[in-house]
């Protein structure tokens, strides 16, 4: 069973003097538990406004998603509890620590209160919080606000993980360490559904890669497959092969 | 849909949390003005006070001249020595110029004491002292003195003098005559002849409940507004721009349970600030920092006290959703605090309701929000409580409040604000541009027939002001703007021919929507009274104007027509086409006419033109009916003006036949409808 | 040395980026022009609103008249357009007036007792409802009607008498105000717009205050700004000078915006006997309120920009200025009180020292000596106030924004300790 279905997803803004932009135009994809799912395009290509809309954040124009069998549309709220958001502009509290950080998270996201004391400390431990717990995230440092930043995307324990950039900003060591986790949570059976615009990573990382242009999907297929349709070996030449810069 | 209470008060605890954490703003916009008010109210009794002794321990200098001088020593000593009366401590100083002597402060007053042939003729109006409020000005009479009283009232001690020593000399001359009249053989004392007792069928509680009934709704709003707009401020719009609410988006809490999580954060502190500000008046009543009116009196039995809360609570929500959607509307911290003024001014003023005299809760008043509740508890605080129409008062603020509360929850899904796209005006061509622009170039045009109507009022001949401000400020304002965007004047205008059935609907509408327009206005004026004096010198102004009828007719029904419709019909409707549905467009271009037409009384009346005129012009996608429209309802005003045709006594059956006349035009123009181009329309 | 041909770029430039922020341009420029001459155009409105539907009442009275004096008065009170006599009368008058459907009883007889023999006597019974404001107007004006008859009265027993006239009129006294109406309305401008001025003056210095250096930190233009090739020192100075421009500018901008407004506004209020009241502001005022707008701006300026460099993100800087202003403001209170001129003592009180220079030269009672101890005295406040700013601005975390306290903390620590020590 795919974790994630998409069909058709289309998103226009309306602009009060430009009228209709299409940000989003038809996007079909799908994502299965133990996989990562890239979704590779430039800036402004539509990555975000894609997994906004999976996030429930943004209501679709058309089409329809699925996350866990919970539609997007009728069920917001259960596509949320089942799936953890991780992006550059989502931000944490910076007046509270990062212990009622994940404490907070994890109850939001409907987890049980009784459970909730056990969870925190599993993440303390897992991604080396403890000597900072308690401190204020407002004190912590940009390596550390990342880790907690990971550890409350995943406080619930949601079964997809969606990551929009990631690494932007982040130096290579961090950089490599995201990575690394989230390498560590595909072995955990998680589905992961990650955008970038560095080819390098979607290389390294990606179980499948579909490239967006303009709001459009050209193309959606393992490496290899990619490799094959264009004819090019490296990542960046089929990116450039596909757009037709 | 349910509420998930559980989720709701997990995002409230870390509201409030958060909220106690951040020191600074607790501290600055909390704390401070706790303690700053008393500091203000005290140190401004004090400096009453202060100025109070001052003036009762000074002593006036004066001098005395003319030919009655050594009567008016003897009044003035008398007037000094009088028993009973407060103390005027009097001196008299030798000056040779006392105009000269008044003017470098080394005298207060200067007493003419003449005889009535003596006095010179006034050269312009005398003016008095100030307190001469309801007194009739005395005439002198031959034979009898004149004490003339000179003093300078750009100077505090010089107009104090004057009336003080004005009040002491009539008392004198009462105590005068009361002895005449008992040396004549009145047997008993002058003041028992007419005895005059008051009796008050109100209690002093009552009394009191008025005075603070008119208060305290004002007093209740700002605490809220002033506790409130700081969590508002950082619950939605800060939260916004620190990137935490896109996080709080993505969790699986409802958008229903994050607002109200917030709405209950605004409204516990906002409660909480009035409870302490209410405690806090309270310790400085006790420790007398704060004077009460010797006759308060307030008795507040339990009843009253649940009564008027219950009434309060529904403002207090009505309030913190309207911060809240202000706070969600807004794209950053700076962005709300700009909105929060406007909000305050919005809010406070329907509050000041309850000091309109007269006006009862059995009104349309009840419907208005705040507005009621404020006429409400001042009624229950006099005692004399409007049960239904409290409940109807009651549910309007709280339907009102609820309607907000959903507006705030949908400003969580509006994209615009979540996923700011580039909204820049970069490249924008002319058009585009100024579709943005429009509303900001009225607000503009606004000011200027502010400035002007607020600088010339009065100075100027009725025509040239009449061109001024038509020929200038519109019809040029309208032309300088298709002229800076490079417009097409045909498009931008709605110029265009129209069939002739329009003609005839117009031609049927004008005067019934006039007629209509009638009643508009009196049911305005049942919520906002107009005095009997504003209607009369509106009236007056058209007539008075002197003009001859065509003259009247081309300045005031001609011009306004045609340069009134290009700007608002023409331009401004342009400006809007795009942005908003044609329901709001003809809201809100019929209000932005009414707002124009300066004066508070005539807003309600030219709104209503207003928006008939954007709805023909809507139909028929052409601004010359509105014009025809615009010039025949004009026109109909002067000539029932000069004919003196009370238009304002409408009998019912004509207000009915006016409505089916109106809807008749409605009905042609629809079905005859050639509508404006590029309107939005429903997704 | 400061090098002024970069002062004078930076300058332009932090002019121009603050005269295209929003708030900025709003608080220091909007709303010194319209807030003031709206909210008493709004007050004046709502004053004479609330004045002419208490004129326009007409009082509903029950009045019960005994005897020949009553029936005079009786008469007397029909004549009078605003008192309607109901008919018929409710039967329990008392309780109409309680439920609010009569507005006053008036229950007139002859005099009782030892009046009683006296002709024309009247004992006057006046029954109102004080918790209703039509009630009250009722007694006011029936008060007044009250009051003229007893005057008559009195007057005719003189006469009767014998009492002659010249000596019951006794005198007749009159009022001149030898104050012109253009030194009247000096002399309320001089009341009113000190206050104002002040206020304005704050709130134009606060924005720009704030965006100059927490918002441009908040912006992350700060760095950028610091890594230029000029000294701190200029690059402050620029962002002093940017302040105090939007001081004296919202100062300035206000009092002109008073002085054409306000006469238009308050004419409502004015009486005819008023109508020569001139509230516009002589121009010989303008030169030291030009001044006195530029001294308070400095002053207020370096203040507001000395706390804010302390802050990192706008709403910091907020919190941090927010102490000083209303500080400035408190000598406002002052201001109201009438007679209160510029003397030397008060000439060394920051703030209301310029406020009370404003006031002399807008009443034209301002006295040489005061003037130049204040103009001194401010120029004082300011240097100290400069002096201070050079002295934080030698720490360096507070100049690159690390520092993570505020200025009362720097004194503390490093000012005041760092000299004991």
């Amino acid at each position: 069973m795919n974790a994630v279905e998409v069909r058709g997803l289309t998103k226009v803004f309306h602009d009060e003097a430009r009228g209709e932009i299409r940000a989003v135009d038809g996007v079909d994809f799908h994502c299965r538990p133990g996989e990562i799912f890239g979704l590779l395009g430039a800036n402004g290509a539509g990555k975000t406004t894609t997994l906004r809309m999976l996030a429930t954040i943004l209501t679709p124009t058309a089409g329809e998603a699925t996350v866990m069998g919970h539609d997007l549309l009728r069920q917001p709220e259960a596509v949320r509890r089942c799936l953890g958001f991780y992006s550059a502009s989502t931000a944490l509290y910076p007046r509270l620590t990062a212990r009622e950080t994940l404490a907070f998270f994890a109850r939001i996201n409907g987890l049980d209160s009784q459970l909730v004391k056990a969870r925190v400390e599993e993440l303390v431990a897992r991604f080396g919080l403890a000597d900072y717990a308690d401190a204020r995230v407002e004190k912590l440092s940009q390596g550390m606000k990342q880790k907690v930043s990971i550890a409350r995307t995943v406080a619930h324990d949601p079964p997809v993980l969606v990551f929009d950039e990631p690494t932007v900003g982040l130096d290579v060591l961090n950089a490599l360490e995201m990575q690394r986790t989230i390498a560590e949570f595909r072995a955990e059976g998680k589905a992961i559904i990650f955008s970038t615009h560095i080819m390098s990573e979607a290389e390294r990382l990606c179980d499948r890669i579909a490239v967006i242009h303009r709001g459009r999907i050209l193309a959606c297929d393992n490496l290899a497959g990619l490799r094959q349709l264009t004819g090019q070996h490296y990542l960046e030449d089929i990116f450039v092969a596909l757009v037709g810069g | 849909m349910r509420l998930d209470s559980s989720t709701v008060a997990t995002l409230l605890a870390t509201e409030l949390k958060l909220l106690l954490r951040d020191r600074r703003t607790v501290v600055v916009s909390i704390v401070l003005p706790l303690l700053v008010m008393p500091i203000l109210l005290f140190a401004g009794r004090t400096l009453e006070e202060r100025r109070a002794r001052r003036l009762e321990t000074t002593r006036f200098t004066y001098t005395v001249t003319g030919s009655q001088a050594e009567r008016a020593r003897q009044l003035l000593e008398a007037a000094a020595s009088s028993a009973g009366a407060p103390t005027l401590l009097l001196e008299e100083r030798d000056a040779p110029d006392p105009e000269q002597a008044l003017a470098d402060k080394s005298l207060d007053l200067w007493v003419q004491a003449l005889t009535c042939e003596e006095l010179p003729p006034p050269a312009a109006p005398a003016r008095t002292a100030g307190e001469g409020e309801g007194r009739e000005e005395e005439r002198p009479v031959p034979g009898v003195p004149v004490i003339q009283l000179v003093f300078r009232g750009d100077r505090d001690r010089s107009g104090e003098a004057a009336t003080r020593v004005g009040e002491a000399l009539r008392r004198v001359r009462e105590v005068e005559r009361a002895t005449l009249l008992a040396e004549a053989g009145l047997p008993l004392p002058a003041g028992e002849v007419v005895q005059v007792e008051e009796r008050d069928v109100a209690s002093a509680a009552q009394v009191t409940g008025l005075k603070l009934g008119r208060l305290l709704t004002v007093f209740f709003l700002l605490f809220v507004l002033s506790g409130g707009a700081v969590v508002a401020t950082d619950t939605l719009a800060g939260e916004k721009e620190r990137g935490t609410l896109e996080t709080l988006l993505t969790t699986s809490a409802g958008r229903r349970e994050i607002i109200v999580a917030k709405l209950l954060a605004i409204l516990a502190v906002a409660v909480a600030i009035t409870l302490i500000q209410a405690l806090n008046f309270l310790a400085y009543v006790v420790l007398r920092l704060i004077p009460l009116p010797a006759d308060f009196a307030l008795e507040l039995s339990p009843g009253v006290a649940a009564a008027v809360l219950a009434m309060l609570l529904p403002v207090a929500a009505l309030v913190s959703c309207l911060l809240l959607l202000t706070s969600g509307r807004a794209h950053s911290y700076k962005e709300a605090q700009l909105y929060f003024f406007p909000v305050f001014l919005l809010t406070l003023l329907p509050a000041l309701a309850a000091f309109l005299p007269g006006l009862a809760l059995r009104s349309p008043i009840a419907l208005v929000p705040v507005a009621g509740v404020a006429v409400g508890v001042k009624e229950i605080l006099t005692a004399a409580p409007d049960t239904p129409m409290l409940l109807l008062t009651w549910l309007v603020n709280a339907a009102a409040a609820l309607g907000l509360a959903l507006a705030a929850e949908r400003t969580l899904s509006a994209e615009r604000l979540i996923a700011p796209a580039a909204a820049s005006e970069l490249g924008l061509k002319g058009d585009e541009l100024f579709q943005r622009h429009a509303l900001r170039a009225f607000a503009l045009l606004w000011a200027l027939l502010l400035v002007i109507s607020v600088n010339f009022e009065g100075k100027l001949d009725v025509r040239t002001q009449t061109a001024i401000n038509l020929l200038g400020v519109f019809l040029g304002g309208t032309l300088v703007l298709v002229h800076r965007y490079r417009l097409d004047p045909r498009r931008a205008l709605a110029l265009r021919p129209v069939g002739w059935p329009v003609w005839l609907a117009v031609a049927v509408g004008a005067p019934a929507g006039l007629i209509t327009g009638m009643g508009v206005f009196q049911l305005a004026s049942r919520v906002v009274p107009v005095p009997p004096e504003v209607v009369e010198s509106f009236s007056r102004g058209l007539l008075s104007a002197e003009l001859p009828l065509w003259q009247a007719l081309i300045f005031l029904a001609i011009l306004p027509a045609v340069c009134e419709e290009l700007a608002f019909r023409g331009l401004l409707l342009y400006g809007l086409h795009r942005r908003l549905r044609p329901l709001a467009l003809v809201l809100l271009v019929g209000l932005v006419f009414g707002v124009f037409h300066v004066s508070l009384f005539r807003i309600a009346p030219t709104a209503y033109l207003g928006m008939l005129l954007t709805a023909v012009t809507l139909l028929t996608g052409s601004v010359y009916p509105a014009m025809a429209w615009h010039g025949i309802n004009n026109a109909l005003v002067l000539v029932a003006a000069h004919g003196e045709a009370p238009l304002d006594e409408v009998p019912p059956l004509l207000h009915a036949a006016a409505a089916v006349a109106l809807a008749t035009a409605g009905y042609i123009l629809w079905r005859v409808r050639t509508p404006y181009a590029g309107l939005r329309r429903r997704q | 040395m400061l090098p002024l041909a970069e002062v004078r770029l930076l300058y332009l430039r932090e002019m121009r980026a603050a005269l295209r922020e929003k708030n900025i341009v709003i608080n220091s420029i909007v709303i010194p022009i319209l807030l003031y001459p709206f909210m008493m155009w709004a007050m004046v409105t709502g004053f004479t609103l609330v004045q002419g539907q208490t004129e326009g009442f007409v009082s509903r009275l029950v009045v019960t008249a005994e005897g020949e004096t009553a029936q005079a008065v009786v008469r007397e009170l029909r004549r009078q357009p605003r008192l309607a006599i109901l008919t018929p009368a409710p039967a329990d008058p008392l309780e109409a007036l309680r439920a609010g459907e009569v507005d006053a009883l008036l229950e007139l007889a002859p005099g009782r007792g030892e009046a009683a023999a006296v002709p024309g006597s009247l004992s006057a019974t006046l029954h109102v409802n004080g918790s209703r404001e039509r009630s009250r107007a009722a007694q006011e004006r029936l008060r007044q009607l009250l009051h003229r008859c007893k005057a008559k009265v009195l007057e005719e027993r003189a006469r009767e008498l014998g009492v002659e006239e010249p000596r019951w009129l006794n005198f007749t006294l009159l009022q001149r105000n030898l104050a012109s109406g253009r030194e009247m309305g000096a002399f309320l401008l001089g009341l009113m717009l000190p206050l104002f001025f002040i206020i304005m003056v704050a709130v134009g210095c606060f924005y720009p205050a704030v965006d100059a250096t927490a918002g441009e930190r908040e912006r992350g233009s700060w760095e950028t700004t610091l890594s230029l090739g000029t000294s701190r020192l200029a690059v402050m100075a620029a962002k002093y000078l940017v302040v105090t421009t939007f001081g004296f500018l919202a100062g300035g901008l206000n009092l002109a915006a008073m002085g054409v407004s306000l006469g238009a506004i308050l004419k409502p209020l004015l009486g005819p006997e008023d109508a020569d009241l001139a509230l516009t502001l002589s121009l010989s005022a303008a030169p030291v309120a030009a001044a006195a707008a530029l001294l308070l701006a400095a002053f207020v300026a370096a203040g507001m920009l000395l706390l804010a460099s302390f802050a990192r993100t706008f709403k910091e800087g907020q919190a941090m200025i927010t102490p000083f202003y209303m500080l400035t403001l408190l000598p406002a209170v002052f201001l109201s009180v009438p007679g209160l001129e510029l003397t030397y003592p008060l000439a060394l009180v920051p703030v209301v020292n310029v406020a009370l220079l404003l006031r002399g030269a807008i009443g034209g009672t301002l006295g040489w000596g005061p003037a130049l101890v204040a103009t001194l005295a401010s120029l004082a406040t300011v240097w100290g106030a400069i002096r201070l700013a050079t002295l934080v601005l030698r720490f360096e975390d507070v100049v690159l924004g690390s520092y993570g306290g505020s200025l009362g903390r720097l004194v503390r620590q490093r000012l005041l300790l760092g000299r004991l020590a």
